[in-house]
């Protein structure tokens, strides 16, 4: 009688352990991935099998809301990506904005100058010659007299510089335009006016993306560059490479983009670290006095930052310059739609 | 002798033009705005009239409209250094020179010239605009 009753006790004990098993597993296991979605892994699903019908109900319960806040997160996410991309681009836009206020300023101001310093060289030009023309054709005062004319007529060569750029600027349109076209053309030209010691080359990859730019500015820019690389290696022989390819992961501040890069490299006297910080300033020239009013450069980034593209310079003394120009690459979509409207 | 009439409301450029014509054999008078020049030109017989486009007022353009429905015999030479004064009232987009002198000759303007200008180039434009107007 006493080893039945202790019969019956061993099965019910067993009875209660695997019973107690059998609970508390799966109750352990929900709980393991309830801390883990508190403390932010989303990603280990619930699978819990027991035979239990309220537990299961629990951990299918567990599992749609798991599977909830996945894609919430989810969808938090893209949108908190969403919103640092647009926010990316607004600051881009209002620079864009920024800027072309400032160059609309500089055209204002730069046209103002122009016609109050065109209104003074009328009287220095005429008064002068007629000075002139009443002294001895050998006569010292008349040589200085030539000299005043031939300054004022260096002041109207500057000034009218300046207001074919301000009215460029101004006049500017951007189109979708092909840069290879640009280089095409302004090649044909360069290759008429450099020198025969200048070797010119050309590294143009095969298949590029349009980009945003007025073509009659884009010329301008690579004729600049063209003729600061061949004033750079005047008076020897050098090596003048004009470069175009795609760079579809360029990242530019926080934002990768794809971008179009344009280089003109010479291998010409190079520029010492003062001097390339200072290159792009408005008559900064390491030519000397009469050979340039050293609007050149800042004429190029002027030209630069009004297509919205950005440019930098790596330079080394005896080696040579590189001027590279990166330009957002015009969005397939974009080019597509362009494509497909009628030319009028 | 042909009477020549220079309109620029700046002194040294109305003076400097009246003495280089002067010397060239010119009959020279000036005016400092469009209105003295309108009440000139009533008061005295012109074959041509030297003006600016910039000016106070009145401008050029307007001025040359003026004189071409009054005076429809005198010749007009525009001159202007370009700017950026007024444009709104003729060229929207314009700020040049260029366009400047374009509403000028558009205006009827018989020849442009931009400032500043060499002796030979004024000489040179006041023959060939009194030459063909009296040919």
């Amino acid at each position: 009688m006493l080893w039945l009753l202790a019969g019956y006790l061993a099965v019910a004990i067993a009875i209660a352990i695997i019973l107690s098993h059998r609970l508390s597993r799966p109750i352990q296991r929900l709980q393991a991935v309830s801390r883990a979605i508190s403390s932010g892994d989303y990603t280990r699903a619930l699978n819990v099998n027991t035979g239990i019908r309220e537990l299961h109900a629990l951990a299918v319960d567990l599992e749609a809301m798991r599977h909830e806040l996945v894609g919430v997160n989810d969808r938090l996410e893209a949108k908190i990506k969403e919103k640092e991309i647009s926010e990316v681009r607004r600051e881009e836009l209002q620079k864009q904005l920024r800027h072309r206020q400032r160059l609309e300023t500089v055209g204002t101001l730069a046209s103002g100058i122009a016609h109050e310093i065109n209104n003074v060289l009328v009287p220095i030009m005429l008064f002068t010659d007629a000075a002139r023309q009443d002294l001895p054709p050998s006569s010292a005062p008349r040589a200085n007299l030539e000299r005043v004319l031939a300054a004022a007529r260096r002041a109207k060569d500057v000034v009218k510089k300046i207001l074919t750029f301000s009215r460029e600027l101004d006049e500017a349109k951007l189109a979708l335009i092909d840069l290879r076209e640009v280089v095409a053309e302004a090649l044909h030209l360069f290759s008429v006016l450099a020198p025969p010691t200048i070797e010119i080359r050309t590294e143009i990859d095969e298949s590029l993306p349009f980009v945003r730019a007025d073509a009659t500015l884009a010329a301008h820019l690579l004729m600049n560059l063209c003729t600061n690389a061949y004033q750079a290696m005047e008076g020897a022989k050098g090596i003048l490479t004009i470069g175009l390819r795609y760079q579809e992961h360029a990242s530019v501040g926080r934002v990768s983009q794809p971008r179009v890069e344009f280089w003109v490299r010479d291998t010409g006297r190079g520029m010492d670290s003062a001097t390339v910080e200072r290159i792009f300033e408005p008559f900064f020239t390491t030519r000397s006095v009469g050979q340039g009013a050293g609007l050149g450069l800042s004429v190029v980034h002027g030209i630069v930052e009004s297509f919205g593209a950005s440019i930098m310079v790596e330079s080394k003394i005896g080696v040579g310059t590189t001027f590279r120009i990166f330009f957002p690459a015009a969005a397939r979509l974009e080019v597509a739609g362009v494509l497909a409207e009628p030319v009028v | 002798m042909q009477n020549i009439l220079v309109v620029d409301d700046e002194p040294d450029v109305r003076d400097s033009v009246k003495y280089v014509l002067d010397r060239a054999g010119y009959s020279v008078r000036t005016a400092e705005s469009a209105m003295d020049a309108l009440a000139e030109l009533a008061r005295n017989p012109t074959d041509l009239v030297i003006t600016d486009i910039i000016m106070p007022q009145i401008n050029g353009v307007e001025a040359i409209e003026s004189i071409r429905k009054a005076f429809p015999s005198v010749r007009i030479i525009a001159i202007s250094g370009g700017g950026n004064f007024g444009v709104t009232e003729y060229q929207p987009t314009a700020i040049t020179t260029t366009a400047y002198l374009a509403s000028a000759e558009k205006a009827g303007a018989h020849l442009v010239l931009t400032k500043p200008f060499e002796t030979v180039e004024l000489i040179r434009s006041v023959e060939y605009v009194l030459g063909v107007g009296h040919a």
